[in-house]
């Protein structure tokens, strides 16, 4: 998806000795919005600031190793073996054989020609990897952040690259010293690595100011050079990954006081340890003593001043246990430990997103963590995060989002009292709204906000599968398509078995999840398989099996 | 139908030929023969002895062969529409039952005789079977007499709103009736469609048949579509039988429908046949009713054929106009069957299976392949339609071989015909060839077929057609507009037929002029994407034959070239215009203007030069034109425009520079397209190198802060030409960060140059120590240690240092303040360097704990976010939390205020799990509690438990 933004001048930070000022360029291409405010409460307004950074800069999906030059090799090489055997079945001419062995010594000669002529430029492009991981780790960066104006805070949201960390810092007015004029929306920001080492200079002796500037929407002309155009091809996956992750925000859940020490100690067992193979997931207990196991450590950290304040799954019933991976994406709440009251943590199920947010006095920093890390085919989970949850039709959805957007914030059942609407019809017309990008719920103050991440009306159709598959598979799921089903584990492997219908016919097909719920090798009969294997993901009847699997193993878990 | 297709009178067999052609046609586009007028194949064949056979049997059942029941001999006798069977039907109809009924419903019907009336309002009466009312009524509203009574009677029964639209005939307003009764979710409600189809009115029929083509073949709505084909067979209404015998052809049958069970969502396994009995059944379009769809089409077509019916080659066209655009290639099967049925090379294939072989090459030449030759051979019209394709399968070889043997083939296959059987593929143009060579009449050449034939792919047409231009050339030579049309042939033997020819031409007074006005014309109405070659003959003799008659022409005719589709002929039109006799003011403004923004980048360079001729006054006047055009995104543009600049540059000084700093200006933006921002700084530094040799020193800053590539290029080449003695510190720092390794050596060594200066600006001083590159950092470094005065170094200056996130730079900080020590600083530093995020910080901090907040309870209770900062570092930090704790732990025990406010610290602490923090914490909080006897709510000291030990003896 493309995206388009414009920018007046750069995002700039000014440290002085006395005082320090950071100015934030908005889009304006988007509707106005400005701000300007002296910032109180300065120590957790860098460290929140500081978390933010590191989440629109995380990516922690494996890498995987270049083996482009080894592939060229082995072709080449391949090309020599076929004229040797051809060579060979020539009984064997001495020519022949003489002309390969003089080939073949030549290509070894090119061969290392190449490898030291490309040496010192892949040196230098590795110097320059290294270099830019070490220090301008925001190169990486996809989206600038985006800032919202509201009558009683200013908040930052941001998606990481790897698609799976949702951040959002909010800053109430109160902590601010002096809350200059302001225009409520909401817009994109320049970012830059060279900001977020001005964030880090903030001290308590030295006034701050904070400003979205207003200047780029005042200057009419076109033609200005400090006007930047910014063109960014997204990934659907990325929006879509945003996207699901905001409309998880208001899903019920288990809501967990968390004191901050307790989350100190997940860090430090994580930070302490390595895990060399699976399952790499954090195992709450919510019945009982409040406890995580830290798999595959086995170790078990009591949750000892921490409570549980809610639980309601998905499904209406009270839930045992939950089970999030990703965890080392935690990592980025660790500058905020010294700094926050307490955290309060949402899990909304097992393989689905997880919300923290951290109490700064005035301050608020929501993490917001997908189900895994890398949300690619081998995850697809069984709730489906953008399927609507009710019937609302257009004209009730506008009327909901104007009456919202007339005060900017609100909770839903105020929308529903000013509107003479039924509160479920308002609650189906926001997660509508969610879904879409033009509203999101503020888990600390638990209201509806209305922020429109993009400037244009983004194409919902394409968005809401990651694939024909996925869609095929969620379609066959509703309508019971998968006829029998069953499951045995080996080896803390999960082996599925079962028939699921097609169009004309009913397919065999079998998957195996392994512990961290991947999965790791499918097979089916439908021509799909037959023509891809798993080259392209898995067909929409495995799909459709682990779905079916998954809804059962949750049901059953609640029970 | 009025009107005439022949501009002379013809024969009666050719008036016949043609009649049938357009009323063939026009049933292709859609038009239907008006119910009751007599029909074209006959009511009835007196003399047929199967007609008479049929009669007999209807007399004597028993006297029919034995696998010929009755409802098949009533069945044939309505099919054959036998007249005379009708009185004896009428007279089966109260005592029969079942499904003869229904057959004989359907053959009252089909018949249509007003003699029989009474029967089928007895069989349309109330009571009856759905399916009997129906073709009875069909039957009633054939019968002209009948008519007017049953639609009024069915009109009062559909909803009110499609009836007002229907009586109304408001096509629009029925469309939306429609739409609002089918969005109810009743079942029964698309039989409504059924009605319409039934009615057959003009109104309503487009309605059906876009319904027809749109409708999904699924529940509830397959029920209606099966009822209006079953109506359709009847009336041999080959557009809606067309219509559906192709939707049911590519539309596989409802999912899991092909066993007895099919599963549904919610009800599980249901069996086929019972769900298909119920009124709201959810199965109905099964992959068995598929099948007996596609072959009953076959059927039907099969028995219209066998029996000889003329509606047979109706039904044909309709199928295989339906199922045109199929992409591989197999056919259909009932294409297969109509087109390939008597091929001696293709053997039908088996039940559900598709023919392979669209193209008959296997086929000899000459032999038919379609099923009833005989029926084809009747309607030479519809055999024009296959030959000219947009069917289904080899329609086209089949058509074209059809007609390729008659005699009286110029009599079907008229000019327009012929023109554009022309332009399809080889087989249609060998039999336009073969119509035009038995149509041509040398006495009055038909010129548009002449040069159809002269530019048509196949070599031989060419060269008759050739022969035939050679051949009335007297006549054609007063035609100097067919000569322009030939220049212009995409074939080049015609093209240079006319080059050949131009001379003779040229000889007859007044054609030089007739035959450039139609060339210029003919040339403004090429086509786009026409062969470039095409024009190529006309250019040549355009530039050279008549170069001298071109330089006067008529500015306008020449302009309208400029706005041709193709780009060659604009292209042609820039250079006629170039090569004009008139100088450059004499040029109309507007066409200078449509010239200069001509969407081809030639044609526009072209207007750019006669642009540039214009007077130096005019061009002064014209600044912003000027800059348009050298900043174009079209490099032949920009090349044109240097010329006038330079020249105007050479003699105005004030135009070069205000033209510099225009480009200068546009250098900074974005490139608009790829080599804009290269030829910029060419010009600026060729054409307008005097006026850049002055740029001031502020311009070159703004260039080198650009963010274009070739701008800061230009400020970097103009970096030596300003006077660093005239920058600021703060530039010259910010120029000793610059990307570029030149622009950094150079600002480095005004750094040297101007040393004491930039150590006493604070600000330059911090940007450099804190800059981006080494070297810059390295040289900040430098004038701080040995530039800067001591008295200058003060402890802000230095946490200013620390301040920096780089760890390099915090070292050198750090180092600093250890050289520069002094206690009275110590305060300073603590309290601000305690803010420090960086571990190397907070540990160098922790070491002036002892030194700068022993005893003093304040400064303790202001460094509380540095307190909690350290002790919750997570798994880092393990020198400054020891020192921490021993802090806090010593100071504590001291002061009983200071331990109030140490205690929640260590308590928050001591929760974590690394054990020796913990231990550290809990001993803390016991020896605290101990000292002043403070309450905890995280730690209880519980006695040691006593395990019952040994008494003492």
């Amino acid at each position: 998806m493309h995206f388009e933004h414009r920018y007046f001048g750069r995002t700039h930070g000014e440290t002085g000795p006395v005082r320090s000022a950071l100015c934030f360029a908005p889009d304006t291409r988007r509707v106005p919005t400005h701000f300007t405010g002296l910032v109180d409460r300065r120590l957790p307004f860098r460290e929140g600031m500081a978390a933010l950074h590191a989440v629109v800069v995380s990516d922690l999906r494996p890498v995987q190793k270049d083996r482009s030059a080894y592939l060229a090799w082995r072709a080449d090489q391949d090309g020599l073996e076929l004229a040797s055997l051809l060579a060979g079945a020539k009984l064997q001419r001495a020519g022949l054989q003489a002309e390969v062995k003089r080939l073949r010594h030549r290509l070894n000669e090119v061969s290392e020609g190449l490898q030291v002529a490309r040496k010192p430029y892949l040196k230098a492009r590795q110097e320059y990897y290294s270099w830019l991981y070490r220090n301008d780790r925001g190169a990486w960066i996809v989206l600038d952040p985006v800032v919202t104006v509201h009558p009683d805070q200013l908040f930052f949201e941001c998606f990481s690259q790897d698609e799976s960390s949702y951040a959002r810092f909010g800053c109430g007015y109160e902590a601010f010293a002096e809350v200059g004029e302001l225009a409520c929306g909401t817009t994109n920001v320049d970012y830059s690595r060279k900001l977020a080492s001005e964030f880090e200079k903030l001290r308590t002796y030295r006034d701050t100011r904070l400003t979205v500037d207003p200047t780029g929407f005042e200057v009419a002309t076109d033609s200005d050079d400090a006007h930047r155009e910014v063109k960014i091809d997204l990934p659907d996956s990325w929006v879509r990954g945003f996207l699901q992750v905001g409309a998880a925000m208001n899903l019920p859940g288990a809501r967990l006081r968390m004191h901050p020490m307790d989350l100190h100690n997940l860090l430090f067992v994580l930070k302490s340890r390595r895990e060399t193979h699976g399952p790499r997931s954090l195992r709450f207990h919510l019945t009982g003593a409040l406890r995580v196991d830290i798999e595959p450590f086995g170790i078990t950290v009591p949750l000892a001043r921490s409570i549980v304040r809610d639980n309601v799954g998905i499904d209406g019933k009270a839930m045992r246990e939950v089970r999030v991976w990703g965890r080392r994406r935690l990592a980025v709440l660790e500058r905020l430990l010294p700094v926050c009251s307490r955290v309060d943590v949402t899990l909304l199920g097992t393989g689905l997103p997880s919300f923290w947010v951290a109490d700064l006095g005035g301050l608020d920093f929501t993490l917001g963590l997908s189900g895994w890390t890398a949300n690619d085919w081998s995850r697809h989970g069984a709730f489906d995060l953008m399927a609507p949850r009710g019937e609302v039709d257009a004209p009730t959805a506008l009327a909901v989002f104007a009456c919202l957007k007339s005060g900017w914030f609100a909770p839903a059942e105020a929308i529903a009292a000013k509107l003479g609407i039924a509160r479920a019809t308002v609650e189906a017309a926001l997660l509508q709204l969610t879904q879409a990008g033009r509203v999101m719920f503020d888990l600390s103050r638990r209201v509806f906000r209305a922020r429109e991440l993009f400037a244009d009306p983004l194409p919902m159709d394409q968005l809401r599968y990651a694939s024909p598959q996925e869609a095929s598979a969620r379609a066959l799921v509703a309508a019971n398509g998968v006829l029998s089903l069953q499951s045995s584990e080996v080896d803390g492997v999960w082996v599925l078995r079962g028939e699921v219908q097609g169009p004309r016919t009913q397919f065999r097909s079998e998957a195996r999840i392994d512990g961290d719920e991947r999965l790791q090798s499918a097979r089916c009969s439908c021509s799909f398989y037959r023509h891809n294997k798993l080259f392209k993901g898995p067909c929409a009847h495995v799909l459709a099996l682990r779905m079916a699997w998954q809804a059962r193993a949750q049901a059953s878990v609640a029970s | 139908m009025e009107g005439t297709r022949t501009t002379l009178p013809v024969s009666r067999e050719r008036a016949d030929a043609i009649l049938t052609r357009e009323l063939s046609r026009r049933r292709t586009e859609g038009y239907v023969l008006i119910q009751g007028e007599p029909l074209a194949d006959g009511a009835d064949a007196p003399a047929d002895p199967r007609a008479d056979r049929i009669v007999g049997y209807l007399h004597t059942p028993a006297s029919a062969p034995p696998d010929w029941p009755l409802s098949r001999i009533i069945h044939r006798a309505g099919m054959l529409r036998i007249a005379a069977a009708a009185p004896l039907l009428a007279g089966m109809v109260p005592a029969s039952e079942g499904m003869d009924r229904v057959v004989l419903a359907w053959a009252l019907a089909r018949l249509a005789n007003p003699g029989t009336a009474g029967a089928l309002r007895r069989l349309a009466s109330p009571g009856q079977p759905d399916t009997v009312r129906r073709f009875a009524t069909a039957g009633l509203l054939a019968i002209p007499g009948e008519r007017d009574g049953v639609r009024a009677a069915m009109l009062d029964e559909l909803p009110a709103g499609v009836s007002r639209a229907l009586l109304a005939e408001d096509g629009p307003q029925l469309a939306i009736a429609v739409g609002r009764w089918l969005e109810g979710d009743a079942p029964e409600r698309p039989l409504l469609m059924v009605d319409l189809a039934l009615l057959d009115l003009p109104c309503a029929r487009p309605l059906v048949v876009l319904w027809l083509r749109e409708v999904p073949l699924a529940p509830p709505f397959w029920r209606a579509v099966r009822r209006i084909f079953k109506l359709a067979v009847m009336r041999d209404d080959a557009d809606l039988v067309g219509i559906v015998t192709a939707r049911i052809e590519r539309t596989n049958a409802q999912p899991g429908t092909a066993h007895q069970s099919v599963w549904l969502p919610g009800r599980g396994s249901v069996n086929i046949r019972e769900e298909a009995q119920r009124a709201s059944s959810a199965v109905g379009y099964t992959a068995g009713t598929r099948a007996w769809f596609r072959s009953h089409a076959w059927r039907v077509l099969r028995r219209r054929g066998s029996t000889g019916q003329a509606a047979y080659v109706d039904l044909a066209m309709a199928v295989l106009r339906e199922l045109s655009g199929g992409a591989d290639h197999s056919v259909p099967s009932i294409v297969g069957h109509i087109l390939l049925g008597e091929s001696p090379a293709h053997a039908p294939p088996l039940p559900r299976r598709r023919w392979h072989g669209a193209n008959l090459s296997s086929v000899p030449p000459g032999v038919r392949t379609e099923r009833y030759p005989a029926l084809w051979d009747d309607r030479p019209d519809a055999l024009l339609a296959l030959a000219l394709g947009g069917h289904a399968g080899p329609s086209m070889s089949v058509g074209c071989r059809a007609l390729m043997g008659r005699a009286d083939l110029a009599e079907h296959v008229d000019v327009h015909a012929i023109l554009e059987l022309l332009t399809g593929d080889p087989e249609p143009r060998a039999l336009a060839v073969v119509a035009a060579r038995a149509g041509w009449d040398p006495d009055q050449p038909n010129q548009p077929l002449l040069l159809a034939l002269a530019g048509c792919l196949d070599p031989d047409a060419r060269a008759m057609a050739v022969g035939w231009i050679r051949d009335a050339l007297r006549l054609l030579l007063a035609e100097p507009g067919f000569f322009a049309r030939l220049l212009l042939s995409p074939a080049p033997d015609a093209r240079a037929l006319a080059v050949e020819l131009w001379p003779t031409l040229a000889t007859i007074p007044g054609a030089e002029d007739a035959f450039v006005h139609a060339l210029l014309a003919e040339l403004g109405a090429l086509p786009a994407d026409g062969d470039e070659g095409v024009h190529g003959d006309a250019a040549v003799l355009l530039h050279n034959g008549l170069a001298a008659r071109m330089r006067g022409w008529d500015l306008d005719a020449l302009a309208a070239l400029l706005s041709a589709p193709s780009v060659g002929v604009q292209r042609l039109g820039s250079v006629l215009l170039m090569r004009h006799e008139r100088p450059a003011e004499g040029f109309p403004e507007p066409l200078l203007a449509a010239w200069i923004t001509a969407a081809d980048p030639i044609v526009r360079a072209g207007g750019v030069r006669v642009f540039g001729q214009l007077p130096d006054a005019v061009l002064l006047g014209r600044f912003s034109v000027l800059l348009a055009l050298a900043a174009a995104p079209a490099g032949e543009v920009r090349d044109a425009a240097k010329g006038p600049i330079a020249r105007l540059a050479a003699c105005n000084p004030d135009f070069a520079n205000s033209m510099l700093h225009a480009v200068l200006r546009v250098l900074c933006l974005p490139e608009e397209a790829v080599g804009v921002h290269g030829d910029l700084r060419r010009l600026a530094e060729t054409a307008l190198a005097q006026a850049l040799s002055a740029l001031d020193d502020q311009a070159v800053l703004r260039l080198l802060t650009a963010q274009t590539a070739v701008a800061v290029d230009l400020g970097a080449a103009r970096l030596p030409t300003v006077d660093s003695a005239a920058l600021s510190a703060i530039d010259i720092a910010v120029l000793a960060g610059h990307d570029r390794a030149h622009v950094r050596s150079t600002a480095l060594a005004w750094v040297d140059h101007h040393a004491v200066r930039i150590a006493a600006d604070t600000a330059a001083l911090l940007k450099l120590i804190d800059g981006e590159w080494p070297e810059a950092r390295a040289a900040g470094a430098r004038l701080l240690c040995e530039v800067c005065p001591a008295v200058d170094r003060t402890p802000e200056l230095l946490v200013a240092v620390c301040d920096s996130p780089r760890p390099a730079v915090q070292a050198l900080g750090r180092q600093l303040i250890v050289d520069l020590f002094s206690s009275a600083h110590g305060p300073v530093l603590l309290a601000r360097l305690a803010e420090h995020p960086s571990g190397d910080m907070q540990r160098f901090v922790s070491g002036l704990l002892v030194g700068h907040a022993t005893d003093k309870p304040d400064r303790i209770a202001s460094l509380a976010p540095f307190f909690a900062s350290v002790l919750s570092a997570v798994g880092r930090g393990r020198v400054a939390r020891a020192r921490v704790f021993a802090f806090l732990d010593a100071e504590a025990l001291k002061r009983e205020d200071v331990a109030e406010l140490v205690l929640p610290w260590l308590e928050r602490v001591s929760g974590t799990i690394a054990i020796g923090d913990r231990a550290q914490a809990i001993a803390s909080i016991a020896r605290i509690r101990r000292r002043w006897g403070l309450a905890s709510s995280v730690v209880t000291v519980l006695p040691p438990e006593s395990r019952g030990g040994r008494r003492a003896l």
